[in-house]
């Protein structure tokens, strides 16, 4: 199952890239946090490990390490707008529960 | 779903770079250095890199440091205060009439009375180390993050505190104190030998150390020390003034400090193998030979060589076993000293490195290592290999501190109890990626003991990790509510080589479905048996009271309906059966809400309840 990128969020991943000027992709991941176990990571990618699971969609390369693959398989990663906040997000097909705050979620 | 923003791991990197110094806090001078991108900058006051531990009092009150620019004025000047930190009494009045200081008690701390106001020894050194402070901050334009400060290798608690208490009042932050010769070993690098026993000769201006070092597993533990704290470079001045004085009756100088410099100017002139030096003074020419040389200074190096001779035998190491010899200290610079000493212990001399400078750089990478700015190669000592965790309910390792943290670091969480009136609770300490405890390494557990008895959640029980810059793990176990409190230290680097760890990082990439698959298996049936243990308690307790027998029935129903799965269902339905348990025993948590909230309003007032 791959990794993939809406529209809206591969147009301002490509334009934080392009203000950066440097890196090779966008890497997504999980770490352990928040109130219900697992939180997303996401940032700029300089370097492609050897063992990375690397996806290309709309133009953007997504990087996931074999360990947060496998919570993130068949993940779509949008962006969206709250209110006065905006932001990405992880449409994860794999989460059971999410906590109240939102932040972190379960498998 | 909360909104993300992406990260910059650049962004981190250059932000988590701090600005951190190593200080040589010296009896005559000091040095105050950074390491940055292999490259040392030592800070300079008045253009020198090299600042005199001098502090001037001046009769209007300010204080000035470092070199006497300032003729104008009454003046009170203190130098070597260093040799002051810990003395007792006595010994603090038998030196300071030496030097022609009045002195006194301030806050049961040795003080001097300058001016009519008393500075504290702890006070003059704060001044100095603030003034060294000020010279970097200057130079550098960013306020100091933190020092690493160099101490003798025989300084004891009390002094070393003496020095962080100086410290404190001009606001630095130490981030470590370390032993000269120490900082000089680091500074060569050799603490990326394996192990080897080491002396360290420091020959300074005023005083004279030797220290034997040995080296195991990147520690560096000093074995002996000994020295002599009125023998220095200033002796081998006097002697060569004195010669030049029997030599040369004829000559007559302005002053003595002219004597001193000329001295001085002849000593430095054999820094190098040179034969011969004419000096001319004022029409009067002085010619000094290497052999008369040799002979004048010959008693103050031999003393230097007896001193190392007794510090090796109080270590009980044998020339043979010595590695190397390492220089501190500029009358180092002798190559006379250099000579007698490869004689006299048949090693190789280290001496690469401006031994003025040596101990200072040292304390400056030390100091890079320690606030996480240097991203090299000192993986053990620098950064975790390993995620360090602890064994939770269904064989699960819970990671406390992931992998790849600098060190030294302090991390917790909360943890409780599974059963009610549970009071004890073994915490299990593992190492390692995967998420069972059986495939991570046990590093040893401790019980915490004397839980007060409650419900199963209640107690909040906070576990901590402790890492020290050495990689040393101290777990300890307290639960909040009664404070009590269980300790362990662990050394959790042993026994893994570097292809064990790489090894167990790669299988938990590898075997990472597996262990998602298992997490969630195991997670699922604690869930399951946490359900069923609450279940059964409150049936217990007020199920008869609360329920009829058909409601009862319902809720046996379901619960054995869940007991059965746990064995060998696969965890979806596991928890679809919490779900619906959940769900159809409703009517139950609503009545049990219901009492407890009755029996708690019951024969109150309306206001004293709202």
């Amino acid at each position: 199952m791959s990794i993939t990128i809406t529209e809206i969020a591969a147009k301002h991943v490509n334009s934080h890239l392009k203000q950066r000027g440097s890196g090779v992709g966008l890497r997504l991941g999980v770490k352990t946090t928040g109130c219900s176990g697992l939180g997303y990571v996401i940032e700029f990618a300089d370097k492609i490990e050897a063992d990375d699971k690397v996806f290309e969609d709309k133009g953007i390369t997504l990087i996931v390490s074999p360990k947060s693959y496998v919570y993130l398989k068949g993940t779509e990663l949008d962006f969206g707008r709250e209110g006065l906040n905006e932001g990405f997000k992880f449409n994860n097909p794999n989460v059971k529960d999410k906590c109240g705050c939102g932040e972190s979620f379960n498998v | 779903m909360s909104l993300l923003k992406i990260n910059d791991p650049l962004e981190e990197s250059k932000h988590l770079k701090r600005f951190v110094v190593g200080i040589d806090f010296g009896t005559t001078n000091s040095i105050i250095c950074m390491h940055n991108d292999g490259k040392f900058t030592q800070f300079r006051d008045n253009g020198s890199e090299i600042i005199p531990s001098t502090v001037h009092f001046l009769s209007n009150g300010d204080v000035s440091i470092g070199l006497d620019e300032m003729n104008s004025g009454e003046k009170y000047s203190i130098s070597s205060i260093k040799r002051f930190i810990g003395l007792d009494e006595a010994q603090s009045k038998e030196l300071a009439n030496k030097y022609d200081h009045t002195i006194s008690k301030k806050d049961n701390m040795t003080s001097f009375n300058v001016f009519e106001t008393n500075h504290s020894v702890v006070d003059i050194s704060s001044y100095l180390l603030k003034h060294l402070k000020t010279v970097a901050e200057k130079e550098e334009g960013e306020k100091i993050f933190g020092a690493v400060i160099t101490v003798p290798a025989y300084f004891n608690d009390s002094q070393r505190q003496a020095i962080k208490n100086a410290a404190l009042l001009s606001e630095i932050n130490v981030l470590r104190l370390i032993n000269e010769p120490t900082a000089a070993a680091i500074a060569y690098g050799l603490e990326s030998d394996s192990q080897g026993k080491y002396v360290v000769y420091d020959f300074g201006g005023g005083t004279f150390d030797v220290s034997v070092l040995s080296l195991e597993k990147g520690i560096f533990k000093v074995l002996s020390t000994d020295g002599d704290t009125m023998l220095g470079g200033d002796d081998i001045d006097f002697a060569i003034e004195k010669w030049i004085k029997d030599s040369y009756q004829n000559i007559t100088l302005n002053s003595l400090s002219e004597f001193k410099n000329v001295a001085k100017k002849i000593k430095e002139s054999f820094y190098d193998d040179t034969d011969v030096v004419d000096y001319d003074f004022s029409g009067t020419k002085i010619t000094l030979s290497k052999e008369k040389f040799h002979q004048i200074i010959s008693d103050i190096i031999q003393r230097t060589v007896t001193i190392v001779r007794t510090a090796l035998k109080e270590s009980q190491i044998r020339t043979d076993e010595i590695k190397s010899i390492l220089l501190v200290g500029g009358s180092t610079r002798i190559k006379y000293i250099k000579t007698l000493l490869s004689e006299n212990f048949n090693c190789p001399i280290l001496d690469d490195i401006d031994p003025d400078k040596v101990v200072a750089q040292g304390a400056a990478i030390q100091a890079e290592i320690l606030s996480g700015n240097s991203k090299e190669d000192i993986l053990l000592l620098d950064v975790l290999p390993l995620s360090l965790g602890i064994e939770t309910m269904g064989n699960l390792s819970e990671k406390i501190i992931p992998r790849n943290t600098s060190i030294p670091i302090k991390s917790k969480k909360t943890f409780t109890t599974f059963k009610d009136g549970q009071t004890k609770l073994l915490i299990h300490i593992v190492q390692g990626e995967r998420e069972l405890v059986s495939d991570c390494k046990s590093l040893g557990q401790i019980i915490l003991d004397n839980i007060p008895p409650m419900v199963a959640g209640m107690p909040r029980i906070e576990v901590e990790f402790q890492i020290d810059a050495d990689g040393m793990l101290s777990v300890t176990a307290t639960e909040i509510n009664s404070n009590t409190k269980a300790t362990i230290d662990i050394k959790p680097s042993y026994g893994l080589s570097e292809t064990e760890i790489t090894k167990m990082i790669s299988d938990a990439n590898s075997f990472a479905e597996k262990d998602m698959l298992i997490r969630r298996n195991s997670e699922s049936r604690v869930e399951a048996n946490r359900v069923i243990y609450a279940l059964s308690q409150a049936l217990e307790n007020d199920g008869s009271e609360l329920l009829n027998d058909d409601e009862i029935n319902i809720v046996n129903d379901e619960l054995m309906k869940l007991k059965n799965l746990i064995e060998t269902a696969e965890s979806e339905k596991i928890e679809a059966q919490i779900k619906q348990l959940e769900k159809n025993t409703e009517f139950y948590v609503e009545r049990r809400m219901n009492k407890s909230i009755q029996s708690l309003i019951r024969g109150k007032d309306v206001d004293e309840v709202l």
